[in-house]
């Protein structure tokens, strides 16, 4: 307990430690490390024990357990947060930009009279602030920013830290809530999952997108081993949907969906306005095309010249090698 | 001198002739009834904007007749249905039935004017001698011709049965055809049948006469007598009976037009074996059916579709004198309600006759989209039937049968459209089926029923001034690659301002044929500029999706700035930005910075180059295309010949496809289609169809277009088709630019 | 249902951003100002509730960032009433906390029963204004909302969670809700009737002292390095395979 930690509030998504909570570990490593301090993770919930291991990139795990925190309540979750900060009093507290972090984080802030920024996507110690890049308008525009006082609050972007998920020897304490709860204005019913159906390319972190290179349905086949080996979908650009090889669900584009996901690798695909209106915003776009002139090319992280049909089974197994 | 006369009433006893006169009242109104009922369903409308009260309308038209190229219009689409002449098998018909049943109609005027006014009142027949004989050639001679006619379309409906005569959608019932072409042929069968008799009877007397050969004429007159011949036509003075009767006895010649009338002189000598009894019952049975056959006719002209014979040529009349290429608006927040569609659009629905020529030629349908226009105009007739008998419209409030969408018209129908205008080009009785859509898609506007990609498009267009949702400033990156830099018109005065329009400005595949046509201006020396960033979309589309208001918001916005811009002329590569500009941006009874100022497109610049020796092509291109006209470039501006010269001048080989200029099929992205998303279930689009058509040319490698939206289209289509390596999409101002001799060549 | 809607004008990206002269915000005098987007359909909530339960809507909003055209259109699309809050700078948004006080102001007196607000913005640095508008109205608050449900005196909230999962939530009413889309996409409402709107509508002006300044100094604002085209890879097949996984592996992706 010290005025140099850096706090993480801990997430679970379905069951599982959220991906945004390792990345907010990895980040808190690297400031702890500055500062001098601890890393303190803590994680609300009725079952969060059986969560706290994962979480040993902490040096604490401070698991709050009560029946009350089984489902997101923002009431309880802010009433919980605010007693566990000022009791902790650390430098800066990590929260995701997620759902759980816009209702919280702000709130918080307001009641601990700390400051808070949104859109954090690196941060370091300054003299006696710290020191916040922030994202602003849709990522068109940067701002560093003078945190000055404690504890700051850091809304953060997904993806902004690497993840850490390496095992130590933290310290799980488990606590019943530090403070009354009860039921409040704000109060959860039921989860409602997705319709089972075709999957959801918008949720995919890796997408294999395919064109009019791929010439014949039979060559889907390939696309397709090649996404089960990243671990993604396939997807498509509109003639591959238009002649019927894939579903409307997989058509990626205006008139289909607007993916971002981490990885989107484009085979064979020109790369019409309508489509790169869709996928533009993937984090990284690797794009494959006989065509050097190709406006794929223009919002493609990496590029390649080349006969999709020539290079996917030599990455099938690179990719492999690479797995071991 | 042979002197007789058309016989009156032969063989028609005179309780049979008082019985048919006393026919003649309820017949009348019955016809005025249905007039009535008619003029009640237009009474449902608007006025008709910019003209006021039908009677207005009616002066001001009629007047416009006095003008040689609309009388010359009026009759030759009236009388010679010229309208129709894309279809040989169908003019022959119409003309066939149309003429027919004219000449018919006349003669039955005429004999009705020598007996009842000439004969009647003067005591004097002037159908008689050679003019009589003349009157029965002819009206043998169209009989026959109604008889072939109504052959070919019994023919067409119930043997031949083309798609668009299938499974119509009709105001008032499917059955309305049968019994019209029935009473027809009935018509003419019955009045050749009754003549037939009639000459028969004619032969029965002579034979008796050349027996008593040897007798007086006055025992040769009193034989007649005794045969039954007795005056039969009501006020015919006794005197001319007898000298009639005395020329057949001094003649041994009953009917001497006999022979003048081949058909019915062929059937009385059928006839002639029956006996003298037989012949004139059946005479008179036949006369009897032709009457009432008549009579059945009259009433079929308010009460089924053959009103068409009265409606279209009010119709053709009325037309507006404005341009094609101009929308008028009635209702700015659209038609909800049948009402709110103007008188003469009523009226043209009232024409219809459900002919589905729209239908074949629409592009929509034939694609498979929800989209008819016959049965739009149809299920609009259905509700101004119901409609105007629940009561005529005025200040009473509409009710639930008054209502024209949801479960009556769909909205899909109506975003289908593309506004291509095939249908309203087609329609042999001059409805304007793209207005009625445009009308109705107001409302849906005004409701915000509306797709998504369409609402995104609006959205861009009306915070950003183009449909793309780009920045404006970024209207003028296409030029950044031009080696010399091109005027900002805003500035500078120029000849040309050259009105870029929303595709060739931002569409990526647009943006290199525009730069190919700016390389072509600047070699050429034109002095022309562009608004850059001041410009904002032209509107036409955005118009013809209905957005009325954000129409006027862009030509508002586009005037204040061509107000400033010091220019001559116009000229654009889009057609829907040229269509809008020289349509509707002048003429709307306000002032406009066009006024008087040419707005040409480039393909009518680049012929117009040519001939002044302006634009020399450095060598000839020695390729085999084929040429798309544009929609709003052929048939709502009528610019056909222009880019075909520039073709030629170029030393291309131009294949037309089958449907070639006003017969051209739309690529599928008018009247807003292109901003809307995809219909599932459409599995082929027009576009692509439309490629198919050109793949079917022997050796033909492009497929050329002047309109940048064509542009997008088509080589989307071409790549969907997967037939980029046989068929390359290229923009005359690409060829235009090679044949300049700027670039080496335009790679296939 | 008295619902009262929120909504604020932000930076338009389509257009470019510049950095005034300060480096320190955005040059203002160059920004072009749009309705932020689920502040939109924060409205679109609002309409749909009152046209499935009755009731009326109120949109409210600082007079900044060119707002009246937003606020005809929120007229024209069917809002009741329109009450505009002068700030000080009509060019430069306030900060969240600061806005926030300004809101609760203006919204106190207005008798809400719901209040819908945005869940956020793309110019949100110093916090979130819809939280922060709830804290200050001392009213329970639910953001990152798609859809709400009017019931008796609570509504139905469906909040968004990772993977398409939606955590059905009942919220008692008076409260704040941070909307990230409605129901349905916001309605489109033809330019004839904003013009309509334009002339018939009134804003009613609410006075509200201005707020706290943040407790967070911005030292620079800058654009991202440009994005390049894109780097392309050359060599063989297996070359260009093996220089893909290694990026895939330098960025995470493959692990």
């Amino acid at each position: 307990m010290s005025a140099q930690d850096i706090l993480v509030v801990a997430e679970t998504n379905q069951d599982a430690p959220a991906d945004i909570t390792f990345e907010l570990l990895g980040g808190a490593r690297e400031l702890a490390g500055a500062t001098g301090g601890q890393v303190v993770a803590v994680l609300l919930g009725s079952d969060g024990v059986k969560h706290a291991a994962a979480l040993s990139a902490a040096d604490r795990i401070l698991v709050i357990d009560d029946p009350q925190l089984a489902a997101f309540s923002p009431d309880a979750y802010v009433a919980v947060l605010e007693h566990v900060i000022s009791a902790e009093g650390p430098r800066a507290v990590l929260v995701g930009c997620t759902t759980i972090g816009y209702d919280v984080a702000p709130t918080l802030a307001a009641k601990l009279n700390a400051p808070v920024v949104n859109g954090c996507k690196a941060v370091a110690v300054e003299g006696d602030a710290l020191k916040v890049t922030c994202g602003l308008c849709g990522g068109k525009i940067l701002a560093d920013v003078a945190v000055a006082g404690s504890p700051a609050i850091l809304m953060t972007l997904p993806g902004s830290f690497r993840p850490s998920e390496a095992a130590g020897q933290a310290q799980v304490e488990t606590k019943a809530s530090p403070v009354p709860l009860q039921p409040g204005a704000v109060t959860f019913e039921q989860m409602i999952m997705p319709e089972a159906g075709d999957v959801d390319i918008m949720q995919q972190d890796v997408l294999v997108a395919i064109g009019r290179g791929i010439q014949q349905e039979g060559n889907i086949e390939m696309a397709q081993e090649l996404a089960e080996t990243l671990g993604g979908e396939l997807a498509a650009s509109r003639p591959i949907v238009d002649q019927g090889w894939l579903p409307t669900t997989r058509q990626v584009g205006k008139s289909g969906m607007i993916v971002k996901p981490k990885l989107y690798l484009a085979l064979g695909i020109s790369g019409a306005p309508e489509h790169q209106e869709g996928m533009s915003g993937s984090d990284v776009i690797i794009a494959v095309n006989t065509d050097p002139s190709a406006p794929i090319f223009d919002v493609a992280h990496y590029g390649v010249e080349m006969d999709l049909l020539d290079l996917v089974e030599p990455l099938v197994e690179a990719i492999n090698a690479k797995k071991g | 001198m042979e002197s007789f006369a058309r016989p009156l009433c032969w063989n028609v006893p005179h309780w049979a002739e008082v019985t048919l006169y006393a026919m003649i009242p309820p017949v009348v109104i019955l016809f005025l009834i249905g007039l009535w009922w008619r003029i009640r369903k237009w009474r449902l409308g608007m006025p008709e904007p910019g003209d006021g009260k039908i009677l207005a309308t009616v002066v001001t038209r009629l007047k416009g007749l006095l003008s040689f190229a609309r009388l010359k219009e009026f009759v030759t689409t009236t009388f010679f249905q010229w309208r129709l002449s894309r279809d040989s098998f169908a003019t022959l018909m119409h003309l066939a039935i149309f003429w027919g049943m004219a000449v018919l109609f006349v003669g039955t005027a005429l004999a009705t004017l020598d007996q009842d006014f000439t004969s009647l009142l003067f005591d004097f027949q002037f159908l008689q001698g050679n003019v009589y004989r003349l009157y029965e050639l002819a009206l043998d001679g169209f009989g026959v011709v109604l008889i072939l006619g109504v052959t070919l379309a019994v023919y067409r409906r119930y043997a031949a049965r083309p798609e668009r005569l299938k499974a119509a959608v009709t105001g008032i019932s499917k059955w309305d055809t049968f019994p019209f072409l029935a009473i027809l042929l009935l018509i003419a069968v019955t009045g050749f049948v009754a003549e037939g008799l009639r000459i028969a009877e004619g032969f029965h007397l002579q034979q008796q006469l050349q027996a008593s050969a040897d007798r007086s004429v006055e025992e040769k007159v009193q034989l007649i007598e005794e045969l039954g011949v007795e005056r039969k036509a009501l006020f015919v003075g006794e005197e001319r009976h007898e000298a009639e009767l005395r020329r057949m006895a001094e003649q041994t010649n009953v009917f001497p037009a006999a022979a003048w009338a081949p058909v019915g002189y062929g059937l009385g000598k059928v006839f002639a074996p029956l006996s003298l009894g037989s012949i004139r019952t059946l005479h008179q049975l036949t006369w009897w059916l032709h009457a009432l056959l008549a009579f059945a006719f009259i009433l079929c002209v308010p009460f089924t579709k053959a009103w068409h014979l009265v409606s279209s040529p009010i119709n053709i009349l009325l037309r507006p004198v404005r341009p094609v290429g101009r929308l008028s608006v009635a209702v700015e927040a659209g038609a909800a309600q049948i009402g709110d569609l103007t008188w003469r659009q009523l009226l043209q629905i009232d024409s219809c006759t459900w002919c589905g020529k729209c239908q074949e030629v629409c592009p929509s349908h034939a694609t498979g989209f929800a989209l008819s226009p016959r049965s739009v105009v149809q299920k609009l007739d259905r509700v101004m039937i119901r409609a105007a008998a629940n009561g005529a419209g005025g200040s009473e409030e509409p009710d639930e049968t008054h209502r024209i969408h949801g479960d009556v018209i769909a909205a899909d129908e109506l975003w289908a459209c593309v506004t291509c205008r095939a249908c309203e080009d087609v329609c042999p009785v001059c409805i304007e089926q793209p207005q009625l859509v445009i009308d109705m898609r107001r409302h849906l506007i005004d409701q915000g029923e509306i797709d998504e990609g369409l609402q995104d498009a609006l959205m861009n267009v009306q915070r950003y001034g183009n449909s793309f949702g780009q920045s404006g400033r970024k209207r003028a990156q296409w030029t950044k690659s031009l080696e010399t830099a091109v005027k900002d018109a805003n500035k500078e005065e120029v000849e040309y301002l050259w009105f870029v329009g929303d595709y060739a400005s931002y569409d990526q595949r647009a943006q290199e044929p525009t730069r190919a046509t700016a390389r072509v201006f600047q070699q050429l020396g034109l002095d022309f500029g562009i608004l850059d960033a001041k410009e904002q979309n032209a509107g036409n589309d955005v118009r013809r999706v209905g957005e009325e208001g954000l129409f006027e918001l862009v030509q508002e916005k586009n005037c204040k700035v061509l107000e400033k811009a010091r220019f001559q002329k116009i000229v654009t590569t889009d057609p829907h930005t040229y269509n809008t500009l020289k349509n509707e941006y002048t003429g709307n009874g306000s002032e406009s910075p066009m006024d008087g100022r040419p707005i040409v497109h480039y393909t009518e610049l680049f012929d117009q180059l040519l001939r002044e020796g302006r634009l020399r092509p450095a060598r000839m291109l020695d390729y085999r295309v084929t040429y798309h006209d544009p929609c709003y470039l052929g048939r709502y501006n009528g610019i056909y010949d222009a880019p075909r010269n520039v073709l030629k001048a170029l030393g291309v080989k131009l294949v037309e496809m089958p449907r070639n200029r006003q017969n051209s099929f739309c690529c599928g992205a008018g009247g807003g289609r292109i901003w809307m998303k995809d219909v599932p279930g459409i599995e082929e689009r027009p576009a692509e169809v439309r490629i198919r058509e050109a793949l079917e040319l022997p050796d033909v490698g492009y497929f050329v277009v002047a309109c940048p939206k064509d542009l997008a289209m088509f080589q989307d289509a071409v790549k969907t088709v997967g037939a980029e390596d046989r068929l390359r999409v290229v923009d005359l101002g690409e060829l235009v630019f090679e044949a300049i001799g700027i670039r080496e060549e335009v790679k296939v | 249902m008295n619902i009262v809607v929120v909504v604020r004008q932000v930076p338009d990206l389509i257009e470019p951003l510049e950095i005034a002269e300060s480096g320190t915000s955005l040059d203002f005098d160059e920004v072009s100002f749009l309705v932020n987007e689920t502040d939109d359909h924060a409205l679109e909530q609002a309409l749909l509730l009152k046209e499935a339960g009755g009731g009326t809507v109120t949109v409210v909003a600082l007079d900044c960032g060119e707002v009246d055209d937003t606020l005809y259109t929120a007229a024209a699309k069917g809002a009741d009433k329109i009450v505009k809050i002068p700030v000080e700078d009509e060019l430069r948004p306030p900060a969240p906390p600061a806005a926030a006080a300004l809101f609760a102001e203006a919204v106190k007196g207005l008798q809400a029963d719901l209040v819908l607000v945005g869940s956020s913005a793309h110019d949100e640095l110093e916090g979130m204004l819809a939280p922060l508008l709830a804290l200050k109205l001392q009213l329970p608050y639910v953001g990152v909302i798609r859809g709400v449900r009017a019931g008796d005196g609570s509504v139905t909230a469906f909040k968004e969670f990772p993977g398409a999962v939606m955590a059905k939530m009942n919220v008692k009413l008076p409260a704040v809700l941070g909307i990230l889309a409605a129901d349905q996409p916001p309605r489109y409402v033809p330019v004839s009737r904003i013009k309509a709107a334009t002339k018939s509508t009134e804003f009613e002006e609410v006075e509200v002292a201005a707020a706290a300044a943040p407790g967070v100094t911005v030292q620079r604002m800058y654009h991202p390095a440009a994005g390049e085209r894109a780097e392309m890879l050359e060599g063989s097949e297996e070359e260009v395979a093996a220089k893909i996984a290694e990026i895939l592996v330098e960025k995470g992706i493959l692990k």
